[in-house]
């Protein structure tokens, strides 16, 4: 028997199989979790901007404008 | 010099994925849409430290990302398990509608720690290379690939969508290998 992993348990060799299978993310689950990942992120960035940051960046722009002139 | 209706209007194209890159980050509208507000005053008041022609995207999502952790930062300190409270309430939104797929991924997403969240959002959604996301995040560009693959791992986990995976972390440290 070898023992080639040093700092690992004893019960690890039973989990070799399943470790092996989980360590490399196929491409195609890694597709499907990309493309859940772009549709959580793209509902919330196709949403328009609401009026606070219109709001805020009219105020900020105001405020310089005066800045300028004194 | 004022500050230009350029920047205005660069800033004003930002704010959509700017609100959706605060959202994954803290699960919360509410706080989403307060990180945004920040992030928006500060690139105001430091707009001199951007250099025009430069990514602006990058840097007004770094700025969003330092707020975040200071804000997270004086959460903890607060509250004594801040990631438990992300973890619960988002739980519990999320059990209320578990018959939809986006209920379940946000919830798998909240359970990733913040590291490898911002890493495969950045990389996987915000549309940037992994060079980029490692100027975010100061941090190298194999810590960024290794963040994403845990993250891809730990939500195939979560999410089932591989029959052969198990719940549970011993796997991470094959998958840092794989870098």
């Amino acid at each position: 028997m070898v023992d080639k992993t040093k700092n690992g348990s004893a019960h690890h060799s039973s989990k070799k199989k399943d470790s092996m299978q989980q360590s490399v993310a196929k491409p195609e689950i890694s597709d499907l979790i990309g493309e859940r990942l772009r549709s959580f992120y793209d509902d919330v960035a196709k949403q328009p901007v609401p009026d606070r940051f219109l709001d805020l960046l009219n105020q900020l722009q105001a405020a310089s404008a005066t800045d300028k002139k004194s | 010099m004022g500050i230009s209706n350029q920047f205005r209007d660069d800033l004003l194209a930002a704010i959509p994925s700017l609100r959706a890159f605060g959202l994954s980050l803290t699960a919360r509208g509410d706080r989403a849409d307060d990180l945004v507000q920040e992030t928006l005053m500060k690139a105001w008041k430091y707009h001199e430290s951007f250099t025009a022609g430069t990514n602006m995207k990058a840097w007004l999502y770094t700025i969003l990302r330092n707020e975040f952790y200071t804000q997270l930062r004086k959460r903890k300190r607060e509250v004594e398990d801040a990631d438990g409270v992300y973890s619960n309430k988002v739980a519990v939104h999320a059990e209320q509608e578990s018959h939809l797929d986006m209920a379940d991924f946000t919830m798998a997403l909240a359970k990733l720690p913040e590291d490898q969240r911002e890493a495969i959002v950045l990389v996987g959604a915000s549309g940037f290379s992994y060079e980029e996301a490692a100027e975010i995040c100061s941090c190298a560009v194999g810590t960024i690939k290794s963040r994403v693959n845990r993250a891809r791992i730990r939500l195939t986990e979560l999410l089932k969508i591989n029959p052969h995976a198990k719940s549970g972390g011993e796997s991470e440290q094959q998958i840092q290998r794989r870098t």
